[in-house]
């Protein structure tokens, strides 16, 4: 099939790794990995598995034919059925039957921007509608290399982030998501420079709008030493910088690493955003600075979900 | 003893939970109480007659709770519920199914509600 069809856009924008693509609205990430170099990312409908995304990091480009080859016999041992091949929006497709019936497709492709091979696979049936479907979010796909990649658009949560940073933790509970990040630094070396999102729903049960109280309950660690308000598009936020308890010794020695957190609530989602900045040395107020984008008050959303 | 298959994730969803007929219901400040009756052998039955032993548990409900527990009307299926609630406090569909199915757990742990998969449904 050519890659000029004409496809459906996909109302779902996900951003992860240096991977940007669209799904469907229903599409839900049920696992995820972090690590650039390798990976998934698993989507889930409502009873069922729609989508894989691998990655695995090829420091020089493979040699595709021949992984084509091994790829295209794998699926003939686990019972499956090549059915079609195909050339799709840079992806080498594979159609397949699996031994109960049902189909499978299997799409290839080796990104030379963030040196990955990229492996999908998108169980389905052989309805027209899931060849669209197919097609469609091929076609959504981009790929950006790992030092350009800054937005995080993942678990309701849409951020861009400072140059350097990539994702190090996350914790991903029912409504209540966080993501940590961590500078780049130099190979083989861990930076203490820090980034957190945590978004956590369902607001209007829980928060009552004292956000400087839920930012020293939700980080009792911390001791807090200034708090000011600030915008966050339409939303009033509260910003408290502080340090680690107890670490009176570094803070005097000026080694101490600042923390600072904004808080706001976002009524059109029902949700607490927060967002901590962690370096070691003081925060600049007008430094490069991590923008997150809760709502459409608040957000100047580019439309391509990048 | 062999053990019991899982259940597919359309039966689950088609599940209707059922509040248990003999809970009593009593409305608090912030929530509600439900209590449920103590189920005991015979003989701790003709004891409890001449001893002071309890013959309901109490459970509060928050209003999230309270919210669900309402929802377990017999009528709406787990689905429904999910979805209802999803909507309410615009949730994610999974995020929402794993809290109401958690919490019907806990109910149902305690025999205040009744799960009824669709065969069962069917029979009765």
């Amino acid at each position: 099939m050519p890659s000029s069809e004409s496809v459906p856009a996909l109302p779902q924008a996900i951003s992860w790794l240096a991977l940007g693509f669209r799904v469907p609205d229903d599409w839900e990430i049920v696992r995820h990995g972090i690590g650039f170099d390798r990976g998934s990312l698993v989507f889930v409908d409502r009873v069922r598995q729609r989508l894989s995304v691998s990655w695995t990091a090829c420091p020089r480009a493979p040699n595709l034919e021949r992984l084509l080859s091994d790829f295209e016999s794998q699926p003939l041992t686990a019972g499956e059925k090549v059915l079609a091949q195909s050339d799709r929006f840079g992806f080498r497709v594979l159609e397949c039957e699996t031994s109960s019936g049902g189909r499978v497709t299997h799409a290839l492709r080796f990104d030379p921007a963030s040196s990955r091979l990229i492996e999908l696979e998108l169980p389905g049936s052989a309805e027209p509608e899931n060849q669209t479907l197919a097609g469609a979010l091929l076609a959504g796909f981009a790929f950006c290399p790992r030092a350009q990649d800054r937005t995080v658009r993942a678990f309701g949560v849409h951020a861009t982030l400072p140059e350097g940073f990539t994702p190090c933790a996350s914790q991903v509970k029912p409504a209540d998501v966080s993501l940590e990040f961590e500078r780049l630094s130099a190979p083989g070396e861990r930076s203490s420079d820090r980034l957190r999102i945590r978004r956590s729903g369902m607001a209007r049960a829980w928060f009552d709008g004292d956000a400087a109280r839920a930012i020293q309950a939700r980080n009792p660690e911390l001791q807090f030493r200034d708090y000011e308000s600030r915008t966050v598009g339409t939303h009033m936020a509260t910003r408290a910088r502080g340090f680690a308890r107890g670490a009176l010794l570094k803070r005097a020695l000026g080694r101490a690493t600042e923390h600072e957190i904004t808080l706001w609530e976002c009524p059109e989602q029902n949700a607490v955003f927060e967002t901590e900045r962690r370096e070691s040395r003081r925060i600049e107020p007008n430094g490069a600075s991590l923008r997150v984008w809760c709502c459409a008050a608040a957000s100047r959303e580019p439309s391509d979900g990048r | 003893m062999v053990a019991e298959a899982a259940l597919d994730p359309m039966r689950v969803l088609n599940t209707t939970p059922a509040q248990n007929g003999a809970v009593r219901v009593e409305q608090t400040g912030t929530g509600v109480v439900l209590f449920v009756p103590v189920a005991r052998p015979a003989w701790l039955r003709a004891l409890s007659l001449a001893l002071p032993l309890r013959r309901e548990k109490g459970f509060a409900l928050d209003r999230l709770g309270q919210e669900v527990w309402l929802a377990c009307d017999g009528s709406r299926s787990f689905g429904t519920i999910v979805d209802d609630f999803a909507q309410r406090h615009q949730l994610r569909f999974h995020e929402a199914r794993a809290m109401v199915a958690q919490f019907l757990r806990t109910l149902a742990e305690r025999n205040l509600v009744a799960l009824l998969v669709p065969e069962e449904v069917r029979r009765a």
